[in-house]
């Protein structure tokens, strides 16, 4: 079974990586290595438990490190891999655990290493357009931001919205 | 679902901090999030069009024995990247071989096979729909259902019965058709009745010598009893005060199989038995003949289950219009202190009475330590327990009391097969 948590662990460390490189360029090194690697350590205690919420709450803080990293003139690419990375572990884990207690699943091997081809496509993809992002200078007042935010906003609830109706019909 | 919430939420927390912090860049890390919500719309299953069926190897078993099911999921939809089936196991059924879950990738017009086999104790066992989940391969994006199979859906595991030797019953009135029970009435059998004077076309080989030895001017000749069929009504107390559970095991059980045995045995030698379950409500069997109301009251026993009600925690309400008058009555029951009251009027008012009482205090005992106070509790209990089934028997009931722990055939061929001729005046044996 422990080779179906490899790529978690990998994307583990990769974010872990990304995230810690990001963060050497400003002040505090040692304080946000530290807190780098306490996040490094809720991932790995959550993937070794099978603990869902700490390996969520373990996303949740890897992204906030990421904000902040912007926020504080970090890299931004350094940590948008970081996020990715993270984004990619955090699926990849749920997976695993969710199979993992199912004796009978067919092709076990296979459908991991689809959603692994998948995340690795979505990483590719993620990283182009954050490149492509950062090359790319907008510059919006602030109430046009405001409203294209707003519209992103409508326009993803009821995105979303659309299967759970679907369900519930 | 709750994962497509989360992102989405996230995507909303960045995008207003970025608004509020005047920094564009922080939307960089939206890129990814957005880039997953559409992986999953565009990957996630479509509307589910599954068809279940489900077949179940035999709709009758016997405790102990094996029951095979087929579950069967066929997708008349899009092709579906992860699907979750599992199907829906009632309680105290047990799975021995097999898995009742599944995952697989499902494409259109493909099917999924759950073979699993399950084994339990006594019931009536009913299974519930399967659920049903779909996936894209990230697990973001999920549709539940649940569906109804076709085809079989439940099954029964009947209680064990074993078929006694004999069972001696007088009952006040028999029925019309020969059976093997003495009907006190004058006719052709095997057991003496009387002797009357002879008649013309009697057969000589029954005259009694004696009696035509004493009176020269006449003849005597013997009769016997004839042997017809009964109505039997067996009684199967299912209170839930009247029942010892100890770890795992009911004495309620041990009830039902005596209950499975005795209609066994009286069916066989062709009465006419019903059956009342007397628990949480009235379960009744309708009085019959042969081997479709065996099936009937096995069916029954299956069923049977432990239950409180305030109106049928006594045998008060016990109904009586369910029995024939005088008939034989046989009531399988721990026996609370307060029933022999309500027996003793069922015998007032005819009813020939057979109270099986599979025994509490032994069953309680085999799990208790032994100390002196338990030893001295018990002792009293049982004198308690003796004293009951002494003013039971003062009322001409007939009365078993079965040690659950030794054959319960041995218990009934004890106390209730005929006596031998010699130890019917003295009633040495009862």
């Amino acid at each position: 079974m422990i080779r179906f948590h490899l790529p978690t662990l990998g994307f583990i460390a990769a974010s872990t990586l990304a995230l810690g490189v990001g963060y050497t360029q400003g002040q505090n090194v040692l304080l946000w290595l530290l807190v780098i690697g306490a996040v490094l350590v809720l991932w790995l205690l959550s993937e070794w438990r099978g603990w869902e919420l700490m390996a969520g709450t373990a996303l949740l803080v890897s992204l906030f490190l990421a904000a902040n990293g912007i926020a504080s003139d970090h890299s931004p690419l350094w940590m948008s891999l970081g996020t990715m990375a993270a984004l990619s572990a955090w699926l990849l884990g749920n997976l695993v655990r969710r199979l993992a207690p199912i004796e009978r699943v067919e092709g076990r091997g296979d459908l991991l290493r689809g959603a692994l081809v998948r995340l690795l496509i979505f990483n590719a993809l993620g990283a182009a357009l954050t490149v492509a992002a950062l090359t790319v200078r907008l510059r919006l007042n602030f109430f046009p931001a405001l409203a294209i935010g707003v519209l992103l906003i409508v326009l993803l609830s009821r995105l979303l919205a659309a299967p759970r109706r679907e369900q519930s019909n | 679902m709750r994962r497509l919430i989360t992102l989405s939420l996230l995507i909303y927390v960045l995008t207003f901090w970025a608004l509020a912090s005047f920094q564009g860049q922080l939307l960089d890390l939206v890129i990814p999030l957005v880039l997953l919500i559409g992986a999953a719309l565009l990957y996630g299953p479509g509307k589910l069009d599954l068809e279940a069926t489900r077949t179940i190897s035999t709709d009758r078993a016997t405790e102990g024995t094996q029951v095979s099911v087929t579950v069967t999921v066929t997708n008349h939809g899009g092709p579906i990247e992860m699907l979750y089936v599992g199907d829906h196991l009632p309680d105290h059924l047990s799975v021995a071989e097999g898995e009742i879950e599944a995952v697989t990738a499902l494409a259109s017009g493909e099917t999924l096979t759950l073979d699993y086999v399950v084994e339990g104790r006594r019931g009536n066992y009913v299974f519930g729909d399967l659920h049903v989940a779909a996936n894209d391969r990230l697990n973001l994006l999920q549709r539940r259902k649940t569906l109804t199979p076709a085809g079989d859906a439940d099954f029964s595991i009947l209680p064990q019965t074993s078929r006694l030797r004999s069972i001696h019953i007088r009952p006040r009135q028999t029925r019309v058709f020969a059976g093997t029970i003495p009907a006190r009435v004058g006719g052709s059998g095997t057991e003496f009745y009387a002797v009357r004077a002879y008649q013309p076309g009697d057969s000589l080989r029954h005259l009694n010598w004696r009696a035509n030895a004493r009176h020269l001017e006449e003849l005597f000749t013997n009769e016997y009893q004839q042997e017809r069929i009964a109505d039997v009504g067996i009684i199967l107390d299912a209170r839930q005060r009247a029942d010892i559970e100890i770890g795992g095991e009911s004495l309620f059980e041990h009830s039902v199989l005596a209950a499975a045995t005795l209609s066994e045995t009286f069916l066989h030698h062709s009465n006419r038995v019903g059956l009342l379950v007397y628990g949480r409500f009235l379960a009744w069997t309708m009085p019959g003949y042969g081997k479709r109301q065996k099936e009937r009251i096995l069916r029954a026993l299956a069923r049977a289950e432990i239950g409180d009600s305030q109106i049928f925690d006594q045998l008060r309400f016990l109904p009586t219009r369910f029995f024939p008058p005088k008939s034989q009555l046989v009531l399988v029951t721990p026996l609370l202190p307060e029933d022999p009251q309500y027996l003793i009027n069922l015998r007032a008012r005819g009813y020939e009475l057979i109270v099986v009482s599979p025994d509490p205090l032994r069953f309680e005992r085999a799990a208790m330590p032994r100390e002196p106070v338990v030893n001295v509790a018990y002792r009293i209990a049982r004198i308690e327990r003796a004293l009951l089934f002494d003013r039971l028997r003062q009322a001409g009931i007939r009365v078993v009391d079965w040690n659950v722990h030794e054959s319960f055939e041995a218990a009934v061929s004890s106390a209730l097969s005929r006596q031998p001729v010699y130890a019917r005046p003295m009633g040495i044996l009862r």
